[in-house]
């Protein structure tokens, strides 16, 4: 078989070569390590012996003919023989694939991990912490609309746990219910009015310090009152007195009397407000809504009455304007109709105390030595312990009480 | 590596008292040459010095093991670290010391060029259970050339372990296991530890290599630090906790291997990371554990990592300068203040 | 540069004991054949592309690394430089492994990741060639630290260049040997040229093996083109460590025909320089000496030619065949 002559790597760096002279013409008989040619390096002009003896068959590559080390430049044999089957690759040189592979294995992990941080985002300008953002992505709350407090105005942990605090609920699913029996969605006032009671409930709880007192009241004599004066005013206003009438008509009495729970925490104190406002909570369907009775300290109980009657209707027709509901000092709220005792209501913010009102309960009570049947009410007052203390706390319910028990005392002006 | 637990006085039945780093490591040193009689120590005044050692390490230890297995050596710190290589490829277990890390400039050629890369060249047929001990760190007025903190250069190098405990525990544990393990491990003290007091158990006790230990648990934010760094650590956290600020103090123990998985599972929980060391800021160990966490846990991130390290000059020789020159507790409060800010 | 010892024969009267048998002495002679052929087709298979990096012949040193090895036992140790190929095969390297180890293969000595300058034996006791001019003097010097503090019947022999003469580390080294009488012994091969650096300028003194007497320990200079003087010389030194009394240096006077590594352009020497080293070629004389003197017959030992340069193809044939590294070794053996 004839030898292959390849062209030489002759120094470190070289890596292919220039063939400048063939010494001995095609078909001449040459001796191993005989000058054959002469090759041009980057670095010199060198001479290169023959490898093997024998007749240089055939010329690979010609004068000027530039090369990589290892081609095979021309063939030396005896006449007749034909060259080796193709060289191997060269087995010193990794291939592309080899070289990359290692690189690859290495920096699969690196890039990997690149690869799971956080994906490219269209709205790439929003500044958040990858914290946060990953929280946000979680929940799916869009924090464009959220207010960074982190450095340089970042959205950062907090601001977004605080945005899905008080956040709308996300809408419901747009896919049509697989199961037929699936209720219909809420109607979007009643999502939102959900949104805003779970906001305001969550508020109330977080930011106040607010804990629940409870008294028995003796309503025998409110009863009396009530069944005397009602249809007479009915006659003459057209109004029907509730107990809820009565009781935010003591309310308003006694705050009168106790101005330090007519209050709010604002900044770093109390401020006492001058008017007495009060809320009275309507249940709805979906809901619940506070109208307001203003200034019901000066109200005669007709028109208390009358206004808590109007409020209500209006506010079950959701007919209600936002000023009747906005501006309570103190609210009363009933669920006496339910058949609850006692309860203990979440304030409603920026109030320091509502009033919570049960049933009423025609039950055995002592009354001095004796067993009476006696109709008894539970108030239970939530008060928030930053703008009032327990003890006036207890005096103002104390009062109420009386004035229940009292109730002529609801005549007075 | 799982979660890392809070560190209580070290476990187990075996009696525990308290001892200096100095004496902790002392220990480690006498268990294992009693245990194997091919682990012996070299290097400049280990053997007569003092009764033992610059820093006492050695102490009594040529008493009871006699002069060949305690040698002491010329100043020939290339040597010291050559022969070393040498002695662990034909068998033996050397514990090689060198007075400050600052004169390991000199052993290079050997550490980095023979130890570190004799198993790989050789196919994985030969071993190099190798010890190379040496001190770090400024606060002593030893200046410039006798106060540096240099792992990261042994960090930068595969083949290389590097320790780095804090504790006494650590100190004497992290070391048995050093001299057991069949690698070259660059065992990095630090001089103002050698007197810092602790829980020591008796006996043998192996902590093993590339585990952290959580120093101290928070919610707010991950500190991690070495050597002096970790009681700074800790002293911060003292000071944060009174303004309601928990501050988690982690320490890697090993720098190499790594336990990153301690560390992630801390800011994964706090969102906010520092890392602290006392060697020059620029190419510390501290970029490369920050490297590593944010290509790791991204969105664990509630605020960019923070450093808190030595400043990229030479260690002073004016006291007042020496302090500002390397990171004190103060810097590492002020640091998480304004991460949780 | 003239050689100072005359041509000719080898040291080796008829009369004068060496305590080499025929059968040693054949071993000897075969080794440098092997040795010449090996780096031949080392360079050769360079030349085809087949192996990467550099290579750094031996050819015209075999006396030395032949010589010198010939002295020890199997348990004793050495260690290499960069020019390493003639010191493993002959501490008894086998050259398949080596030349696989050249070719970058699986099944080469360090498995592929050590290349020329790093193939190693260390349960055969070659501690390894070195790519650190030096490198190998503080790793021997430790060996024989290890076999002394373990009681072992040792030696460990350092081979390194008249290059590394200027290291620090041989100071270090040499020093701590002679304190702690180490069994250890410095063989220095000076082939007179560093790179281009040429030894007689590049050092302080003309003869090198005076630097001893700054040790306290014996140095002692050597024709390095005759195996026997090589011999005999690195024998007295190997007695003197095995029987405790410490280190020597043995400073070895040879010559590499070839550049320093592949691709040197010898521009700092000349080719009559050349020449009338080779005609002091150490396997030659040798050859031409055990025929004078009856040892062998002519025949044989051209018959061995024969024999080495087969048994050397058949490495190349084994080293050609074998596979490639996978890739994923890439991170095996980084520890233990």
């Amino acid at each position: 078989m004839a030898t292959e002559v390849v062209l030489p790597r002759l120094g470190l760096t070289q890596e292919e070569g220039t063939i400048l002279r063939w010494l001995k013409p095609e078909g001449s008989r040459v001796t191993k390590g005989e000058p054959l040619f002469e090759v041009m390096t980057d670095k010199a002009n060198l001479e290169v012996e023959a490898p093997a003896s024998g007749v240089l068959l055939r010329i690979l590559v010609d004068v000027g003919g530039t090369v990589p080390v290892a081609t095979p430049i021309a063939l030396i044999g005896e006449p007749g023989e034909a060259a080796a089957p193709a060289r191997p690759a060269a087995g010193g040189t990794p291939s592309a694939a080899d070289r990359r592979a290692p690189k690859e294995a290495v920096a699969a992990g690196a890039a990997s991990a690149i690869a799971q941080a956080a994906p490219a985002r269209a709205d790439g300008r929003v500044k958040i912490s990858p914290r946060a953002r990953a929280l946000a992505d979680a929940q799916g709350l869009d924090v464009s609309s959220i207010t960074g407090t982190g450095p340089g105005g970042r959205i950062i942990e907090r601001d977004v746990q605080e945005a899905l605090a008080s956040r709308a609920p996300a809408p419901p699913a747009a896919a049509a219910p697989a199961h037929p029996r699936v209720a219909a969605a809420p109607s979007p006032v009643a999502a939102r009015m959900r949104a805003i009671i779970a906001r305001r409930m969550m508020d109330s709880l977080h930011t106040t310090a607010q804990l629940t007192l409870t008294t028995e009241v003796d309503m025998d004599e409110a009863v009396r009152l009530r069944e005397e004066i009602g249809p007479e005013l009915e006659r003459r206003e057209g109004v029907r007195v509730t107990y809820t009438d009565l009781i935010v008509r003591a309310a308003a009495v006694a705050l009168r009397e106790h101005p330090g729970v007519n209050a709010r925490w604002e900044g770093e104190g109390v401020r006492r407000l001058g008017e007495i406002h009060i809320g009275v909570a309507v249940a709805l369907d979906d809901g619940l809504v506070v109208p307001v009775v203003r200034d019901a300290d000066r109200a005669p109980l007709a028109r208390i009455s009358a206004g808590i009657r109007d409020l209500s209707e209006r506010a079950r027709g959701m007919r209600l304007r936002p000023e009747e509901m906005q501006g309570s000092t103190f609210t009363v709220t009933n669920l006496g109709m339910f058949d609850v005792d006692a309860f203990t209501p979440v304030l409603n913010p920026p109030e320091a105390a509502i009033l919570g009102i049960g049933r009423l309960h025609r039950r055995p009570v002592a009354v001095g030595e004796r067993v009476e049947v006696r109709t008894t009410m539970v108030a239970s007052l939530t008060f928030d312990h930053r703008v009032v203390d327990g003890a006036p706390a207890a005096q103002f319910l104390q009062r109420v009480k009386f004035i229940l028990e009292h109730p002529y005392l609801l005549l007075l002006p | 590596m799982s979660r890392p637990a809070v560190a209580p006085a070290p476990a187990g039945e075996a009696e525990t008292r308290v001892l200096t780093y100095a004496e902790a490591l002392n220990e480690a040193l006498r268990e294992e040459m009693r245990r194997d009689p091919r682990v012996f120590v070299m290097g400049e005044d280990v053997a007569v010095w003092g009764g033992g050692g610059v820093f006492g390490v050695t102490r009594g230890l040529v008493e009871e093991f006699g002069p060949q297995r305690v040698r002491d050596t010329p100043i020939s710190e290339e040597a010291i670290a050559a022969l070393a290589v040498g002695a662990a490829v034909a068998g033996a277990r050397p514990v090689a010391e060198f007075m400050y890390v600052d004169f390991m400039g000199l052993a290079m050629e050997p550490i980095v060029n023979q130890a570190a890369k004799i198993r790989y060249m050789f196919g994985g047929k030969a071993r190099v259970p190798l010890v190379l001990r040496a001190q770090e760190g400024a606060g002593r007025g030893n200046a410039a050339q006798h106060s540096q903190s240099l792992e990261a250069w042994f960090c930068h190098i595969p083949g290389l372990k590097v320790v780095t405990p804090s504790t006494p525990a650590d100190a004497k544990g992290l070391l048995m296991s050093a001299i057991r393990d069949d690698n070259p491990v660059v065992f990095l003290e630090h001089k103002l530890l050698y007197s810092a007091k602790g829980p020591v158990p008796a006996g043998e006790y192996t902590i093993p290599l590339g585990v952290a230990e959580c120093k101290r648990e928070g919610r707010h934010a991950t500190f991690v630090g070495i050597h002096t760094m970790v009681p700074k650590g800790l002293a911060a956290a003292d000071t944060l906790a009174r303004e309601g600020i928990e501050l988690e103090v982690v320490d890697p123990r090993t720098l190499v291997p790594f336990d990153l998985d301690a560390v992630l599972a801390s800011v994964r929980k706090t969102g906010r990371l520092i890392v602290g060391h006392e060697a020059y800021e620029r190419s510390g160990i501290g970029a490369e554990i920050i490297t590593q966490v944010v290509t790791a846990a991204f969105d664990a991130l509630d605020a960019p990592p923070v450093r808190v390290c030595g400043k990229n000059v030479p260690i002073p020789y004016n006291p007042r300068l020496e302090a500002a020159a390397v990171p004190q507790a103060e810097d590492i409060v002020a640091a998480v203040r304004q991460l949780v800010a | 540069m003239s050689p100072r010892t005359p041509v000719g024969k080898t040291s080796m009267p008829p009369d004068a004991p060496i305590g080499l048998t025929p059968p040693q002495l054949w071993e000897m002679l075969r080794t440098m054949m092997m040795i010449r052929k090996f780096d031949e087709r080392a360079l050769e298979l360079y030349r085809e592309g087949l192996m990467r990096g550099t290579t750094h012949p031996y050819i015209g040193m075999e006396g030395v690394a032949v010589g010198a090895c010939a002295t020890l036992r199997p348990t004793d140790r050495i260690t290499s430089t960069h020019r390493g190929h003639g010191h493993c095969l002959a501490k008894g390297g086998d050259p398949r492994l080596m030349m696989a180890e050249l070719l970058g293969k699986a099944t080469g000595y360090c498995k592929g990741k050590g290349g020329s300058m790093h193939i190693a034996d260390v349960d055969a006791g070659i501690l390894g060639a070195n790519g650190i001019v030096g490198g190998g003097i503080g790793l021997a010097t430790g060996a024989a630290l290890a076999a002394q503090l373990a009681g072992r019947d040792e030696v460990t022999l350092c081979f390194f260049g008249d290059g590394a003469l200027n290291q620090g580390i041989l100071h270090e080294a040499a020093n701590l040997a002679a304190i702690w009488k180490l069994p250890v012994v410095y063989v220095c091969e000076n082939n007179q040229y560093a790179m281009s650096a040429r030894a007689d300028k590049f050092t302080s003194v003309p003869d090198p093996a005076v630097r001893a007497v700054a040790y306290g320990f014996p140095g002692v200079g050597c024709d390095g083109m005759d195996v026997l003087a090589v011999y005999r010389a690195v024998a007295a030194a190997v007695a003197r460590a095995r029987a405790g009394e410490g280190p020597s240096l043995v400073v070895c006077v040879t010559y590499r025909y070839l550049g320093h590594h592949v691709g040197d352009p010898l521009n700092y020497r000349d080719t009559a320089e050349v020449e009338e080293w080779r005609r002091r070629d150490p396997i030659d004389r040798f050859a031409q000496d055990l025929v004078s003197h009856g040892v062998f017959d002519a025949g044989r030992i051209e018959a061995l030619g024969g024999e080495v340069a087969r048994e050397i193809e058949a490495a190349v044939a084994f080293a050609k065949s074998s596979p490639e590294p996978d890739v994923a070794t890439l991170t095996e053996d980084v520890y233990a």
